[in-house]
Parts: structure tokens; C-alpha cells; sequence
């Protein structure tokens, strides 16, 4: 029993042990301090009892008293669980200088027999007004804003609305952080945009955030009370100078109005001012050309990965390939990768989604997609590589990653129809036909038959051969068609000829002469026909040369008697003009016989 | 060992720095530095051939292929239809340019009437010298069948050869306006492809001085037909402005530096 009481009780004493035992030693920095002004530093010691406390000295201030103690004690039953604690806050008072950044130095104390130190901590003191530093008028307690008499009017530099951009120059697609801050001198009650700035060609992620006065920034030689009114991160969309158009805001500024009399105090006063935000523009270059292919406009810096769900693909049975894009830019803006997919593959539209946060000055994110694809038929295919190109405004340059080439095998699905499908043979048709190798055939010359010179000639010299075969032909039928006819007119042309002289001599009715001459002619004819010289033309040799000719006896007889008749008419007295014609006619018809025949 | 391999790697340098150049011709070097993807030596060598050896429809088709590789589809259309015009039979070059024409920006409107593009298209498929070939193998036809007509002693023979002389007449003269069309077409330098990456049109031999004077925007690759040309400006700011008709119903001036003909 005892021994039960006992270990109780240590418990109790352990658990309020532990409970002391969270001592601990910081120091509160100030939060603004003006050059000139006074400021406090807190060292707040939680939870014990320290002693040996050293003012830390800040190079830069003075020291002008300290330390004031004061002591909070609390104590608290939650549950039925007491538990208490105490602050001990020993605050040291001191002047700023000059402004400039100052470091807090640690400081120590030591609590029972352990010492705490803080950590240093650092401040800003910013410089005085500079109407203050001229003029010694109201310098506006940082810490105090609301401070301010209405006897004073409120001036157009008192209240502001700045639009500050982190960059003066950027490339079209790169993050650009916006800042809309709001400057103040005075308390404000309400605060009304009338006309938002307009962000033409950008896209905005709005960065989340709750508006208040908070911090008091230095700018143009005032101190001010600041307060983010909106934080976004802009894409340009196109190249050139882009401004973003200032905003108008009704303001609401609460001052103070000093009553008179002895207890003095003070009555709000409210009055509306309108103010008016700068504009700010930005230059934007355009991407660097050209631009590599497979570039879709994305901006900044990421990776890519992806995933085929499985490894055992089966016709008509769903697979996806899940493809990730992971980075720092306008991933909300990335177009999804179109994959490579056989076309024997049934694709469905892929499933984007896209996780993006602000972080610091730009949008980081994943977009995860997902590709959904059905294999229509079996055997082995190539889901090709994808290359992914963005450009790094960073480096200034063009970077691709690039997915692997899946080879899957398809293999029977179990949920196939019985009934094969037939399919046609489709051409992809999606390049050019490879170029001719070998012997090309290189010419210099090359040659136009149309219109080169002998075209033309060439149809008209075909013409007249035929034309010219035609007449040939034409000739040789008349020629075979009538050969006596032929034969008749060529001997009635020699026996003109041989009878010219006899004919001469038969119109002068000379009969010496003609009988002659119609001597001298057959006997000239037959010694030509016959081929004899003239020394042996007899009777005899030509009845019997005649025969051999071919000439009928007729003919000889004819030829004979011609020759009797012409030599008996010489020497006889009695000649007439008849016998004359006569001997000539027979004489003509002779030779014209004599001229049909074909000589043996 | 070590000295065979030694031995044998300096054999490979030594074969290396030899000019191979010399051995192989340069078709051969320009179709093997196409195989290997490098499309720029392969303009460059099958440029030099053409220059150097002369030039033939499977050269110019090589020539448009790699400069379709290159990303330079006006070129590469340029070539194509040089291919076609030294031999309109090349059906490769016909598949190719088709191919790259749907790759193209522009499309025009119709070009020429129904007729006549029935009739050319059917006409520029096969050469002219073929079609004067056809012609005169007609007209010998014609000349037979003529001769048959006269020579032969047979009714029937006869009454066969007088038809088909006029049939054969008739196909004599519609061989040969083709092949005038395909002469024409293949000796005909009145077209031009756009090779820059686009260029606008003015509606007078000059730079478009504003916007009612800007015709239209023509894209890479683009045939135009050539009506008219001027020279504006002389000496190095000499410029040639060529009134092109793009289809029926687009007609403008081209600046000579964006387009090159046929």
C-alpha cells in the first residue's frame, strides 16, 4: 500500500517536473523601426526563473534604459489538469541611428544551473520620411498609422497603389510574378476597386492570400504601411510590350480629429479619396527561332515520364500508357502530348489532369495523363517515342526529353468473337517514297521530238512514198492491162520515125526518091531489128533471120514483097500515087506488126 | 596480338583518309548521305551531279526528297514538278508531290475549266515524245491502210482499209494534240512555286504601300501561274515582279524573290 502511495506520488512529481522543465529563452525583435525613433527588445524567458541577464548590445543603437521586468503568471484547469506558466519579459529600450540592417546578438541567462541563449535575430531600421527629416512635421509612427490629425489634409502621395512586376523583361510564356500593393500613411476603413487592373494578353494563377496591413516598406522616402491586395503570376501570350492597365480604387481613410479642452482625445473622422495604380508594362521577347519541331509552347522547366499499366496485353482488353509532365512554368497551359499509337490501337480521348500550386515566383505542377487504348488486332507493335520540347527562359534554350518506344505483344483476347472481321489493307500513307538509287540516267541534253525539226517533214515524206507507190503501181496495171496496145503505139512511134523521110517524099509525089528512101528505111529498120550489118542484107538471110525472130510468115512474106514491089516500082515507068500510098501503108503496118512481136 | 590489331586500325585509318570521293560517284555519295540522314550534303551532291553531269527525272526526284527532309517543302515541289516535267511517266514523283501538296499551308481554288484539265491531265501523264510516237505510228497506220485500199483487189479488204484509214487519222491527230499539250506542259516555263516561308501578294508591281494594295498571303509551296513579269528599280535594287494567277479567281504580283519557276 505504501509502496503504491509512493510511486503515485512520484509521478505527480514527475509530471510536474516535465512540466517545468519547458523553459525556454527568445527574443522578440522589433517589428519597424524608423531611424531616429525609439524601439523595444523583448527577451521573453517562459517557464523559469533566470538571473544573470547581460543587455545585449546592438552596434548601431544606444542603449537608452533597461531592463523593465514585467512577470505574467497563468494558470489553467483543462480536463481537471492544472497546469501553469510564467513569462518573464525583460525589455531593453533603445535608439536607432542610422538606418541599415542590425543584428541582435545573443544573449544569455541562466536558469538554475543551465544557461539559455536566443538565437540572433536581425532588423531592419528604415530611413525617416524624408518631409520628416525637412520639415520636422508629423513623422507618421510606422507602428501607428492611424495617428494623423484631420486638420491635415491627406495627401495624394499619403495613400497609393502600386503594381510591381519582378521582371522588366521576359520571354512570351515565361512566369512573371504581379504584385498589387496597396501604400498607406493613414487607417484605412474601406477599400473599393472601381476598375481592376486589366492583364490583356496574359494568363493569370491568382496566388491566394488575405490582405492586411502588415509591413512598413520604405519607398520613395516614405514609410509606409503595406498591405498585398493581390499576388498572381502572369503568362504573356504574345511578344512586344505588354502594359497592364492601371486600376482605380475608392479608399476610405479614417483620421483622427483632436478635440480641444483640457482631456484633449481624439474622434475618427472618415474621408474617401480616389487613387489611381501606375501602369506597368513589361517587354516581352518572342521564343527564339526556330523552333525546334514538337514545340507546343511550353515555358520553363520539366520533366517527363512515362508508364504502361501492365505487361500483358490482350485484344479488346483496355491498357493505358500514362504519360506525366512535372515542373516549374505554364504547365496549365501544356497541350497534351499526342502519342504515338498504331493505328490498329482504338484509342479514347486522353484524360488530362492537371495539379498545379504556386510556389515562390512561378506555377509548379503535374499534369498526368492518361491514355486509354484498346488493341484491336494480334501481333507485335511499336507505341513510338514521344519527344517533348520546352524552353528553358533560364538558359535560353530549347530543350526535348524524350519518352521510350514501347514494343508490346498482343496476344488473343478471350473476349473475341468467333467471327473474324475482315479488315482491308490500309496505307498509312503518312511519308514520301524513298529516293531512286542506280544508274539515274543523267543527260544534258534532252530531246523534244514534237518540236524538233524533222516532226513534221517526216509526215509528209511518209506521204509521198505512198504517193509515189500509188503512181508506180498505178503505171505498172495500165502497162500489163493493155501490152499489144502498149506495143502497137511504141512501133507506130518507130515507124513515124523510120517513114518520116518517105512520108516527106510521098506528099511531093517525088516516086524516085520515095521508093529509095522506103527502101533505104526497110532495110535500115530490119537490119536494126535483126541486128545485121548492112553488108549482108539478102533476101535470103532475112526470110530466114525473120523466122528465127518470131515473125509469122506473113509478115516475111509481107516484108518481101514490100522490098519486091519497091525495087520493081524503081525501074518501071508505070508508078501512081496509088501504089505509092499503098506500099507506104503496108510498109507502116509491117513495122508495126514487126514491133508487136516478142523476139524469141 | 596486340600488334595485328595495332596494325590492323592503322589499315582502317589509312583506308579512311584515302578519297573514297574518287571511287564512288556523286550520285553514290549523295544517295548514301541521304541514307544516313544527312540531307543537306545530299542537296549539295545531287546539285553538283546535275550541274556537272547533267540531269535526268530520277535526279530531280532525289533532289525534291531531300529537300522535303530538309523542311523545305517549296523546294521540294519545285523539284518534283521539274522531275515530272522531264518525265511525266515518273509515278513516284506524281505519289511524292501529291503526298507533300496535302502538307502545304494554301489551298487555291479551282484552276482552269473542267474540259481542259480532264484533257491535260490525261495528256501530261505520259510524255510527248511518246504521244509523238503514237502520232506517226498512227499516220504509217493511216498510210497502210490507205495503200490497202488502193492495192488490194478484195471487197471486204478494201472497204476495211478505207474505214480504218479514217480511224486511224482520226487517232493520228488526237495523238498529236496531246503530244503538242505535253510538249507544251514539259517545254513550258509559265509556272512557279512559292519557296519562301510565305509572301504577300500586292496589287501592282510593287511592295504593298498599304493595306488595299496587299492581294493576299501565299504560303510555301503554293503553284502560281505566270501572266506577266516587270523589272522595277535598276542595278543591285533591281527587282522582277511577276503577275501570277493563283487559281480562277486570285490574281496578283509576286515579288521574283519568293517564287521560282518551273
Amino acid at each position: 500500500m505504501i509502496r503504491r502511495v509512493a510511486i503515485t506520488l512520484l509521478c505527480m512529481v514527475a509530471v510536474v517536473a516535465s512540466a517545468l522543465a519547458e523553459t525556454s529563452f527568445t527574443v522578440i525583435p522589433p517589428r519597424t523601426v524608423i531611424a531616429g525613433n525609439k524601439f523595444n527588445v523583448t527577451f521573453r524567458l517562459k517557464d523559469g526563473d533566470g538571473s544573470g541577464l547581460k543587455a545585449p548590445e546592438i552596434k548601431g543603437c544606444t542603449l537608452l534604459y533597461g531592463p523593465s521586468t514585467s512577470r505574467m503568471q497563468n494558470y489553467q484547469w483543462i480536463n481537471g489538469q492544472a497546469s501553469s506558466s510564467t513569462t518573464i519579459d525583460y525589455s531593453y529600450t533603445y535608439r536607432a541611428d542610422n538606418p541599415g540592417t542590425y543584428t541582435i546578438d545573443e544573449a544569455r541567462i541562466t536558469v538554475g544551473n543551465r544557461t539559455y541563449t536566443t538565437r540572433p535575430e536581425t532588423f531592419k531600421v528604415l530611413p525617416q520620411d524624408r518631409t520628416a527629416v525637412g520639415g520636422g512635421r508629423q513623422p507618421s509612427p510606422a507602428d501607428e498609422p492611424g495617428e494623423t490629425s484631420a486638420d491635415i489634409p491627406v495627401n495624394a502621395n499619403d495613400v497609393l497603389v502600386r503594381i510591381i512586376l519582378n521582371k522588366t523583361r521576359a520571354y512570351e510564356q515565361e512566369a512573371i510574378v504581379c504584385t498589387i500593393k496597396l501604400y498607406t500613411k493613414h487607417s484605412i476603413s474601406e477599400f473599393l476597386p472601381t476598375t481592376q487592373p486589366s492583364f490583356d494578353g496574359f494568363l493569370i494563377d491568382e496566388v491566394p492570400l488575405n490582405p492586411s496591413l502588415n509591413e512598413v516598406e520604405h519607398y520613395n522616402g516614405q514609410n509606409y504601411m503595406t498591405a498585398i491586395l493581390k499576388q498572381c503570376i502572369i503568362f504573356p501570350q504574345k511578344s512586344g510590350k505588354l502594359t497592364i492597365n492601371s486600376g482605380k480604387y475608392d479608399v476610405t481613410v479614417v483620421q483622427y480629429q483632436r478635440l480641444g479642452g483640457f482631456w484633449g482625445g481624439t474622434r475618427p473622422v472618415e474621408r474617401k479619396i480616389k487613387t489611381t495604380s501606375n501602369s506597368a508594362s513589361i517587354t516581352i521577347d518572342p521564343l527564339p527561332q526556330p523552333q525546334p519541331e514538337g514545340f507546343t509552347g511550353a515555358v520553363g522547366r520539366f520533366t517527363i515520364d512515362s508508364r504502361l499499366n501492365g505487361s500483358v496485353f490482350k485484344t479488346n482488353e483496355a491498357a493505358s500508357l500514362l504519360y506525366t509532365i512535372k515542373g516549374t512554368g505554364n504547365i496549365k497551359y501544356v497541350k497534351e502530348p499526342v502519342v504515338d499509337f498504331p493505328t490498329e490501337f482504338e484509342q479514347y480521348q486522353p484524360q488530362a489532369n492537371i495539379d498545379s500550386r504556386v510556389t515562390g515566383n512561378n506555377v509548379t505542377g503535374t499534369m498526368t495523363i492518361d491514355y486509354t487504348f484498346v488493341p484491336q488486332s494480334v501481333g507485335n507493335f511499336t507505341i513510338g517515342a514521344d519527344k517533348f520540347v520546352y524552353f528553358n527562359p533560364e538558359s535560353r534554350e530549347y530543350v526535348t526529353l524524350s519518352t521510350p518506344a514501347y514494343e508490346l505483344k498482343v496476344s488473343q483476347g478471350s473476349a473475341a468473337s468467333t467471327t473474324v472481321n475482315k479488315q482491308g489493307i490500309t496505307g498509312k500513307n503518312t511519308d514520301i517514297l524513298h529516293i531512286k538509287l542506280g544508274d539515274l540516267g543523267l543527260s544534258k541534253s534532252h530531246t523534244y521530238v514534237y518540236t524538233s525539226w524533222w516532226y513534221w517533214p517526216s509526215y509528209g515524206v511518209l506521204t509521198l512514198i505512198l504517193v509515189g507507190a500509188v503512181w508506180l503501181y498505178g503505171r505498172n496495171v495500165r502497162r500489163n492491162a493493155d501490152v499489144q496496145g502498149r506495143r502497137l503505139a511504141r512501133a507506130g512511134k518507130v515507124a513515124r520515125r523510120r517513114l518520116k523521110d518517105v512520108r516527106k517524099y510521098m506528099a511531093a509525089h517525088d516516086a524516085d526518091r520515095f521508093y529509095a528512101s522506103l527502101l533505104g528505111a526497110i532495110w535500115g529498120y530490119l537490119g536494126d531489128k535483126l541486128s545485121l550489118p548492112a553488108s549482108q542484107l539478102t533476101r535470103d538471110n532475112i526470110a530466114r533471120l525473120l523466122e528465127e525472130y518470131g515473125a509469122p510468115e506473113s509478115l516475111t512474106s509481107k516484108f518481101i514483097g514490100i522490098i519486091d514491089d519497091c525495087e520493081m516500082a524503081r525501074y518501071s515507068p508505070a508508078r501512081s500515087d496509088e501504089q505509092i500510098s499503098r506500099l507506104y501503108d503496108d510498109a507502116s503496118s509491117a513495122m508495126n506488126e514487126m514491133e508487136g512481136i516478142r523476139k524469141k | 596480338m596486340n600488334r595485328i590489331i595495332s596494325s590492323l586500325m592503322l589499315l582502317v585509318a589509312l583506308m579512311a583518309s584515302t578519297p573514297i570521293a574518287s571511287a564512288t560517284s556523286t550520285v553514290e555519295q549523295a544517295d548514301s548521305a541521304y541514307a544516313a540522314d544527312r540531307f543537306d550534303e545530299a542537296v549539295k551532291l545531287y546539285s553538283r551531279a546535275a550541274t556537272d553531269e547533267g540531269t535526268s527525272s530520277e535526279l530531280l526526284y532525289n533532289l525534291a526528297n531531300s529537300y522535303y527532309r530538309l523542311g523545305k517543302p517549296g523546294k521540294a515541289i519545285l523539284y518534283y514538278e521539274r522531275a515530272l516535267r522531264l518525265d511525266p511517266s515518273n509515278a513516284d514523283a506524281r505519289t511524292n508531290l501529291e503526298f507533300v501538296n496535302t502538307k502545304i499551308t494554301d489551298e487555291p481554288g479551282d484552276r482552269g475549266m473542267f474540259i481542259s484539265n480532264t484533257v491535260n491531265g490525261f495528256a501530261c501523264r505520259v510524255s510527248g515524245n511518246v504521244w509523238s510516237g503514237w502520232a506517226l505510228t498512227f499516220f504509217i497506220l493511216t498510210l497502210g491502210a490507205v495503200a490497202l485500199y488502193i492495192f488490194a483487189s478484195d471487197v471486204r479488204l478494201r472497204k476495211t482499209g478505207f474505214f480504218g484509214a479514217f480511224v486511224l487519222f482520226a487517232l493520228c491527230v488526237v495523238a498529236n494534240v496531246f503530244a503538242s499539250v505535253s510538249t507544251r506542259y514539259q517545254r513550258g516555263h509559265n509556272q512557279a512555286i512559292i519557296v519562301s516561308p510565305s509572301t504577300l501578294l500586292s496589287t501592282s508591281p510593287r511592295t504593298p504601300k498599304d493595306r488595299s494594295e496587299e492581294a493576299m498571303l501565299l504560303h510555301e509551296g503554293t503553284r502560281v501561274e505566270i501572266l506577266d513579269s516587270v523589272t522595277t528599280g535598276t542595278g543591285d535594287k533591281a527587282v522582277k515582279w511577276y503577275d501570277v494567277k493563283v487559281d480562277n479567281a486570285n490574281r496578283a504580283w509576286v515579288n521574283g524573290g519568293d517564287i521560282e519557276i518551273i
